[in-house]
Formats: structure tokens, sequence, C-alpha cells
């Protein structure tokens, strides 16, 4: 698989363009348009682009002032600084008067890399969960990126976006077409489930079921890029061909996907399961291949994780 | 909106600010703040960017009554000097006593005539003033109101004064 170029590029590039169609699009920054790569967007419609500075409570507060005339905010920040110094702001100014900020949290997880342990969110997603309505995405490579960015433009709601910044690994072809709420099956397969999220457990899921196919095992592999409404059709129609599951997720497994996933299991149709992601852990300074390993976030962790379910399951 | 989590009404303000702006749309947002609710931090975000974004389309009032939930604001959480507090993040700042109409509609004349900054009017105000159950009274931020005290405010209306 192939590097492509840096996701933020391709979240600018997508704004830009939806900025040149219709007029409500504004941006959003707190001292990050350079790490979130919007220079351009704010070139192109200066009028349209407000630095907040290193201020997020008041920029999520502001977005939905303007939400509130008719405009569409897409608001960043480090995904920390997204969620949890913006969170009653988002919260009730947005979400509970029902109005429609797009609030994206960059460099979630293990992305945030050398940033370390007070950059990096594992508990972001978890937050944004609990937000009634909300709906909560993460895409894995820039076509999905770019499909549900649109998406969530069109969305009349809030949402929360977790954002790469840099680049990932290619997944889906150009003409691929998504919808929020709908996962993808990336791969079919009949013994085990592998549900994974995000630029990092995608492909990392995708690389387990490589390995899994070795030894005779067949893993679907599901890109379940919103966890909230979470695709529960998609979740027992797996646990009905399946009944096992490991869930794959940048993020602590408190909350996020595997929670969403053990849920809609435990409630609809029971079925044996592992959750891979962060285990109660802060995050630490360190390189992505480091962070990977430090918390399990690896291909061979899911595929022992996938060996150890199929062995409850016999 | 509601601005019932405190601090979040200024910022929702400059949003809608901002957003005229954009429209072109000739209109005053008005925003009212309490002296308790500008200890939130939020606040002084919101007074930094509204400065900064040049809004004199925006004009804010504190109901500067000089109590909070509980006690004496200077006891509290002093606000110190609330003037100079909001002369120093830029703002167009004027007083009036809060109860004086005239006065007030002074003050939005003036304001109204700001070119390029928000406008901070800063209200002396009585908590409770008038009533004679709740004024001067420390715990009249959210004081039970029996039957008796409702009838006799009822009969002291009806003579014209409370």
């Amino acid at each position: 698989m192939g590097k492509e170029k840096d996701m933020r590029a391709t979240y600018n590039d997508t704004l830009i363009d939806l900025a040149s169609k219709d007029e409500r699009i504004v941006l959003m920054e707190a001292d990050l348009m350079n790490a979130s790569g919007t220079v351009t967007f704010k070139n192109t419609y200066p009028e349209r682009f407000f630095d907040m500075g290193v201020a997020e409570a008041n920029m999520a507060g502001v977005a939905a002032g303007l939400s509130s005339v008719g405009k569409i905010p897409f608001a960043a920040s480090f995904a920390p600084f997204a969620s949890r110094k913006t969170y009653d702001q988002f919260f009730i100014s947005a979400n509970y008067a029902h109005l429609n900020v797009k609030m994206v949290g960059t460099d979630p997880g293990i992305t945030a890399q050398v940033n370390g342990g007070t950059h990096m969110s594992f508990e972001d997603g978890g937050l944004m969960r609990n937000i009634p309505g909300l709906v909560v995405f993460e895409p894995c490579d820039n076509v999905s990126l770019e499909k549900l960015i649109r998406k969530a433009a069109e969305y009349e709601g809030c949402t929360y976006m977790r954002l790469h910044r840099k680049g990932g690994n290619i997944i889906y072809k150009e003409d691929e077409e998504f919808e929020l709420g709908k996962g993808v099956v990336l791969r079919d397969g009949s013994d085990v489930t592998l549900v994974a999220t995000g630029l990092v457990m995608v492909q990392e899921a995708l690389d387990a079921a490589d390995e899994l196919k070795k030894e005779g095992i067949s893993a679907a592999v599901i890109d379940m890029h919103t966890i909230k409404p979470i695709d529960r059709e998609l979740i027992v129609k797996y646990a009905e061909k399946t009944g096992a599951f490991v869930t794959c997720e940048n993020h602590q497994v408190v909350n996020f996907l595997g929670s969403a996933v053990a849920e809609v299991l435990a409630e609809e149709h029971p079925a044996l399961m592992k959750r891979v992601g962060v285990q109660d852990a802060f995050g630490e300074v360190g390189k992505l291949d480091y962070l990977k390993e430090r918390y399990g976030l690896t291909a061979a962790n899911i595929a022992d994780n996938a060996r150890a379910v199929l062995k409850q399951k016999k | 909106m509601t601005a019932g989590s405190l601090g979040q009404g200024l910022s929702a303000g400059i949003g809608k600010a901002l957003g005229h702006r954009i429209d072109g749309i000739d209109s005053k947002i008005y925003v009212i703040i309490g002296d308790g609710e500008s200890n939130e931090g939020q606040v002084w975000e919101a007074a930094m960017s509204a400065s900064h974004y040049k809004l004199n389309n925006l004009i804010a009032f504190t109901d500067y009554n000089k109590m909070q939930i509980d006690g004496y604001t200077q006891d509290i959480m002093d606000l110190d000097d609330l003037n100079a507090k909001w002369v120093g993040f830029g703002w167009n700042v004027l007083r009036v006593d809060g109860h004086c109409f005239p006065a007030l509609n002074r003050a939005i004349r003036k304001a109204k005539e700001e070119k390029c900054r928000p406008t901070m009017i800063i209200m002396d105000t009585i908590k409770g003033k008038g009533a004679y159950f709740a004024e001067g009274n420390l715990g009249n931020h959210n004081m039970p109101f029996d039957y008796d005290t409702a009838k006799e405010a009822i009969t002291r209306l009806e003579k014209g004064a409370v």
C-alpha cells in the first residue's frame, strides 16, 4: 500500500471546494492553522476564516453563534483540546441548541506522537459519543475523508470528526461512496470479524486479516468510520455470520468503538469479542511505530486477539 | 440558544456579530452578562476576541449588582476594577446607573456610534431593587417565595409600590 498526501491537505482542499459552492461554510482555528494545514483556505476566503487564538472554549461558543445565524462552521484543534477544552461549550451552546457546528479533533490518539501525553487524546471520541444526537466519525484515508467531510457538511446538525493530519495508507478507490452511520465491509470473512476505525487501525486490521489468512482463518474487516450512530445492522449481520469480534481503535477501549460494538452485541446478538485499543492509560512521547507497540495497536496484537476469541468460540 | 451554563453568552454573541458582518447585515448584537458570571474564564477569552475582530456591532452589558450566589462579589471573587479590565481588553467602556432608563438609552446611542470597538456598558445595579423582600437580602439569588410574601407583594403592588 502506497502513502498518500497529508490528510490535512485533503481537509483544506475539500473545505475550499465546499466554500466555493456554499457561502455558509466558515473555518475556525485555535492557533493551529499551520498544523491543520488551512493556510490556503485563509488566503482564499479570508472573510470566512477565523483564527480564535489559543482559546478553544471561546472558539466553540463563537462557532455556535455563527451557526445560529446560518453559517456552517468547521472548527479544529488538536483532539484533546477540541474535546476536553470545548466540552461544555460544544455541548450546550452548539448541541443542546440543535445547531450545526462541525468540530474537528486533529492528531487523535497516538498520532500526536512526540507532542506526548498532554496532546495525546484517547478519550475525545468517548466524550463526544456521550453528547446526545452528535454524529462522531473517523475517516481512515483521503478518499473516505473527503467524502465524509462532504456528508458532514450536508448533514444538518453537529458532528465531531477525528482528523489524522499526516499521510496515511490508501484504503479506498476514488469512486467509493460513503454514508455517515454505515460501516464498510473491506473484506468478507466467516470466522471472525475485525471492526476497525481510523487511519491507524483500519490498516492494522487489514494486515492482521492477511496474517490470519495464512493460518486458514477467515477474518472479515469492517471500516466502522462512524462510531455514532453505530451501524447496528452491520454488526448484527456479522454477529450472525462469525459470532466472534475484535474491535480495533486508536482510543481508549472505553466508550468509543469497542463499547459501541459491545453494546449492540449485548442487546441484539450476543457474541464473543475482544477489544484492541488503549487499556486505561495516558499518552506518552514517542514516534508512531513505538507507540503502536507500546499500546498494542498492531496487526500482531489484533491477530493474537482474534486467535484468542476463536479459542473461546470453540 | 441558552447562556445558562455561565460564560457562554458573550461567545455566542460574537459568533452572531461575525456572521452578520460576513453577510453585510447592518445590525447590533446585544449581550447581557452578570458580574458573578464574569468569574468565568470564557468571558475573557471572548472579550479578547471581540476587540481583536473589531466588533463594533456588538454591545454588551454587565449587570453589576456586586452580588453572586455565595455572597458579595468582592468577598467571593473580587472583580477589582471592572472598567479597567474591559478597557484593558480593548473595549469601548461606558458606565451607567442601570436603573436609569434615560442614562441607558444615552449609553446605547453612544455605543452605536462606535466605529471599531465592541462596547461594554457596565450597569451599576442593586439586586432585587424595589422589591422589599429581596433588596439588600444577600440570599436573594434564589430565595424561597412563600404565600404570605406573595400576598403582601401583591397588596403593595396594588398600592403602586413593592
